[in-house]
């Protein structure tokens, strides 16, 4: 059966990483010892922070997450030719799962806003 | 897999590329103090996870999917995930997907043609995201999971009955993000910004021979809910099919009446698994109470059956719906059926798979789509049904019956995102990227356990820069000479490359054979090859004798056991 846990909220775990200020093209040089099965740049802290400020500080709304459209989306084009478009947190894909009625569960993914709210039990 | 190459493009000039330094997949822990990665609940150490709170343990899962996609993909440049755990609402597990797509930058393989973000950066060598914002911490990837879902935060796929493990569905979150991913819409057939994708240039529909770049709207729209006729067309994957798909796809074969099936089936995660051999028999209708404790519906077999008599020793047909599925093929087993087929009461196509754990049951079973279900039981009201429930042996499980192909998961009725971003779910063994993750999954993502990374090879993770497209390219990592080499010995035949990827110097290599060494046969396969090509005005006299002069100064370096150092034919 489905399980819920309820976290509480505690001093922020600072041990096994660093984090390092941003230097000219290097993002950054951390490293995260003794937390993981090998040494990897991980960023936290106030530049994390302010990564999220800028870039995924927003809730997470399925209707959003789920959009195949671009409508609304503005492609940029810079000078040499090249073309970018920010999603703006569409095309998503979403992982569910439902529990099967005998203690499993059914896991999909999916970034279908029906499929999702079956999965959900918003859709009846 | 040939060696990793970065391509530069310059202007129209394509220069040769060497290795580089590898990229690391960057882990931006989003959380905020004691929350989510930074969350001080005490944990115990699980399945090769060694960290002590919840926060770490979080972390150790996400950094060991960074590192496999890490050493598979080879990343030139850093792949920046914003990850969060947060509360995601019941059911859902978790989301990633790329945050830009880029098209027409230096090195794209395709004109015109959407990339993920990560991709384009692999594939011009630069991080486009930061070139174009400034930002150097700008991510590539969003990905939240669920802090409130009960995760199995083990590293060894050994997750407990009742628990969803989550390493297998980061790497498969991830490798969306990574390029496992159209930008169709497929309930419109609308693309994005309305143009192709690279993911979309190796899409096929088998039933009109178009890829889906190719198609309009409505051709797409149409082409989506064609379940088993879409497949994925790149040269990497097809390749690989046969190192790791087994031979057997579920079905129901009828043997009589003639004319009815087979069908394609959907397995059980309960009772034996299907075998070549399957269970034959007569097939009959199970029938049971209709009353409020057992359904409205007289063949759901939510009740004991009414008529076990005829159901024993043969093949029960009952209804999905009501109760689980567990409960129905008990119920059939108790009155002694030998194999179940669950006909499905909702469109679906292709069937999907039978959830549910009982360990008392012992016979097999599988669910038909609602219209083979209608079809069977129409037989069935006729007169006498005689089948088997099994595996095909004669394909691949997961691949079509008309090309050998892979698969892709076209669903009838469409689920965008989950229709053609995956793989079908007929594969076996199972793949990581299907729509469900199955419990069986590894964390491997390479053959011959899976087909994930054939096909990021497929749109370009591991470009040569030959200008032959990798879904199409047989010859990836091809050598880059401007003119071909044999060990030492530098001719003066220019490397020519083909339509399909290949140079003049794969060809010459394939003149080495299994063993890998130069001499006669080696010197002779050359010399053949020399004259064919300068039959075919590819090469000139002086440039197929330069050639052949080299095959014979390597094979003389080989006999002696040495080079004579690096120098030209002549």
């Amino acid at each position: 059966m489905m399980r819920w846990s309820c976290f509480a909220r505690g001093a922020r775990r600072r041990a096994g990483i660093v984090s390092t200020a941003v230097a000219a093209a290097v993002l950054v040089t951390g490293s995260s010892a003794g937390a993981g099965p090998r040494s990897r740049r991980i960023v936290d802290g106030e530049q994390a922070r302010q990564i999220m400020l800028r870039h995924g500080g927003e809730a997470f709304k399925p209707e959003v997450a789920t959009s195949r459209t671009s409508d609304g989306l503005s492609p940029r084009s810079g000078g040499d030719g090249t073309v970018s478009l920010n999603l703006e947190g569409r095309f998503q894909h979403v992982h569910y799962a439902i529990p099967d009625g005998t203690g499993g569960f059914t896991v999909g993914c999916t970034d279908d806003l029906a499929t999702l709210r079956q999965a959900t039990g918003e859709g009846k | 897999m040939g060696s990793l190459l970065r391509v530069a493009f310059l202007g129209t000039a394509l220069l040769a590329g060497s290795a580089l330094a590898q990229g690391q997949i960057v882990i931006i822990n989003g959380d905020p103090a004691g929350q989510g990665f930074n969350d001080p609940t005490p944990a115990v150490p699980v399945g090769g996870n060694t960290g002590t709170t919840l926060g770490q343990q979080r972390l150790q899962v996400f950094e060991t999917a960074a590192s496999i996609w890490e050493a598979t993909l080879k990343p030139t440049t850093d792949i920046r995930v914003l990850a969060t755990f947060e509360p995601l609402g019941t059911n859902v597990l978790g989301s990633a997907g790329t945050l830009f797509i880029y098209r027409d930058f230096p090195g794209a393989e395709l004109p015109n043609t959407w990339y993920h973000v990560a991709l384009a950066n692999q594939l011009s060598g630069v991080d486009l995201a930061v070139a174009e914002t400034g930002d150097p911490s700008v991510p590539h990837i969003r990905a939240r999971f669920s802090s409130q879902f009960a995760f199995y935060f083990g590293l060894d796929n050994n997750e407990p009955a009742g628990t969803v493990d989550l390493l297998p569905v980061l790497l498969h979150e991830l490798g969306h993000g990574l390029g496992f991913a159209n930008f169709a819409n497929e309930a419109t057939g609308t693309l994005a910004d309305n143009r192709p994708d690279i993911y979309s240039q190796y899409t096929l529909d088998t039933t009109t021979g178009k890829i889906w770049n190719q198609m309009t709207d409505a051709e797409r729209q149409a082409s989506a809910i064609r379940a088993g006729k879409i497949v994925w067309s790149g040269v990497n994957v097809a390749r690989d099919v046969p190192k790791v798909l087994l031979p057997g796809e579920p079905s129901v074969t009828i043997s009589s009446p003639a004319g009815v099936g087979p069908f394609l089936a959907g397995t059980a995660s309960f009772g034996p698994a299907l075998t070549p051999a399957g269970v034959s028999g007569q097939i009959v209708l199970a029938v049971d109470p209709t009353d409020a404790a057992n359904g409205a519906n007289p063949n759901d077999a939510c009740g004991a059956l009414t008529n076990g008599a005829e159901v024993a020793g043969k093949i029960a047909v009952v209804d999905r719906g009501t109760c689980t599925f567990v409960v129905k093929v008990k119920n059939a087993q108790n009155a002694g059926a030998i194999a179940v087929i669950v006909a499905d009461n909702a469109l679906g196509d292709p069937p999907a798979a039978l959830g549910g754990t009982d360990p008392t049951i012992l016979i097999p079973a599988v669910r038909i789509t609602v219209q083979n279900g209608a079809e069977l039981k129409a037989a069935l009201a006729s007169g006498p049904v005689t089948g088997n429930v099994g595996l095909d042996t004669s394909i691949l499980a997961g691949t079509d019956r008309t090309l050998g192909l892979m698969k892709v998961a076209a669903l009838n009725p469409v689920a965008p995102g989950s229709s053609i971003s995956h793989y079908d779910s007929t594969a076996f063994p199972n793949q990581l990227m299907e729509p469900a993750i199955n419990s069986d999954l590894t964390k491997v993502v390479v053959p011959p356990a899976d087909l994930t990374t054939s096909l990021f090879t497929d749109i370009g993770w591991f470009s040569d820069g030959d200008g032959v497209p990798d879904g199409v390219d047989a010859c990836i990592g091809s050598p880059r000479s401007a003119t071909v080499e044999i060990g030492s010995c530098v001719s003066k035949a220019p490397n020519t490359v083909f339509f399909n990827g290949c140079r003049i110097a794969d060809l010459v290599d394939d003149c080495r054979g299994r063993n890998g060494r130069y001499g006669e046969h080696f010197e002779e396969c050359v010399e053949r090859l020399a004259e064919r090509l300068q039959r075919l005005h590819i090469l000139t006299k002086q440039q197929a004798k330069s050639l052949e002069k080299c095959a014979e100064r390597a094979s003389e370096d080989d006999d002696h056991g040495h080079g004579h150092g690096r120098g030209h034919d002549d």
